[in-house]
């Protein structure tokens, strides 16, 4: 049940972020944004990344899809260009075919092995045998396995926020104070960028 | 693993295909930031270790950090030429 809706998300995530690059209008990409979003929220809610998945609702929807959205109403934008924009289209998919295959083949020479997976195969065969002669099946060739978020719990029981905070404010207060830097600098350029002095009232 | 380079791969092909238009390219530097953020995340869940998830929390920080002032740079190029379009 699990499974199937991490691959339902999967796909839909996928397809969204598909219809966000061939959007004709500014507007309808942002809220299929919004749509990759929720979907990846949504996958890591599964997983078990609880406080991330939240998290990301809460800024990417929150605070950057709104701030998109709050630009494009502003700009005023004329469907005249982006229908110009349109029959330029076709101009550029040589240079993306060529770009995605070389990184697609580049990244898949260092991630997925060409190999075939043996020792895959010897367990399977003797779960095979153990389920025959004995009636013992093994949950070995299951995904999940690797990503039981409950081994965690056994001996102490933490929070994930308990855990998260424990890291971000102790062992790692410098980047913290650092990130708040990076954030006075996104406060601070904007308004200097898109101050109009000649019109102001001074 | 899969998904989020998929949707790295998508992100640059939304950087090339639409090169004329400055708002879709900045929603593709999202996906592509977005991407690499998730990819974080599930290798930390993956290797059960949570300095990835405070990784991706600084990420989030930036990210939120580079849209405002990228949206800014597009409301100040607004202003000069009038139109979002690029030659």
């Amino acid at each position: 049940m699990n499974s199937l809706l991490l691959d339902l998300l999967t796909f839909s995530s996928v397809l969204s972020a598909i219809l966000v690059i061939t959007a004709r209008s500014p507007v309808i990409a942002v809220i299929f944004l919004i749509a990759v979003f929720i979907n990846l929220a949504g996958y890591l809610i599964l997983l078990g990344i609880n406080f991330i998945g939240l998290a990301y609702i809460m800024v990417y929807i929150g605070a950057i899809a709104i701030l998109f959205l709050f630009v494009i109403m502003m700009l005023n934008i004329r469907l005249v260009e982006i229908s110009e924009i349109g029959n330029q289209y076709n101009k550029n998919i040589p240079l993306a075919i060529i770009i995605a295959s070389v990184l697609s083949y580049l990244i898949s020479l260092n991630t997925i092995s060409s190999k075939f997976d043996q020792i895959y195969l010897i367990t399977a065969l003797f779960d095979k045998v153990n389920f025959w002669l004995a009636g013992i099946t093994s949950s070995s060739n299951s995904l999940y396995i690797g990503f039981n978020s409950t081994y965690n719990n056994i001996f102490v029981n933490y929070d994930e926020v308990q855990v998260l905070g424990a890291m971000l404010y102790s062992s790692h207060g410098l980047y913290l104070v650092l990130v708040s830097f990076i954030l006075l600098l996104a406060m601070i350029g904007p308004i200097i960028i898109t101050l109009d002095k000649k019109n102001s009232p001074q | 693993m899969n998904l989020s380079i998929t949707l790295f791969l998508i992100g640059i092909l939304g950087f090339i295909l639409n090169r004329k238009n400055i708002i879709l390219l900045i929603i593709s530097i999202e996906l592509m930031l977005l991407a690499v953020t998730f990819m974080i995340l599930i290798s930390s869940f993956a290797f059960d270790d949570a300095i990835g998830q405070v990784y991706g929390i600084y990420i989030i920080a930036v990210a939120g950090a580079e849209s405002a002032i990228g949206l800014g740079i597009v409301i100040a190029f607004y202003r000069l030429r009038g139109s979002i379009r690029i030659k």
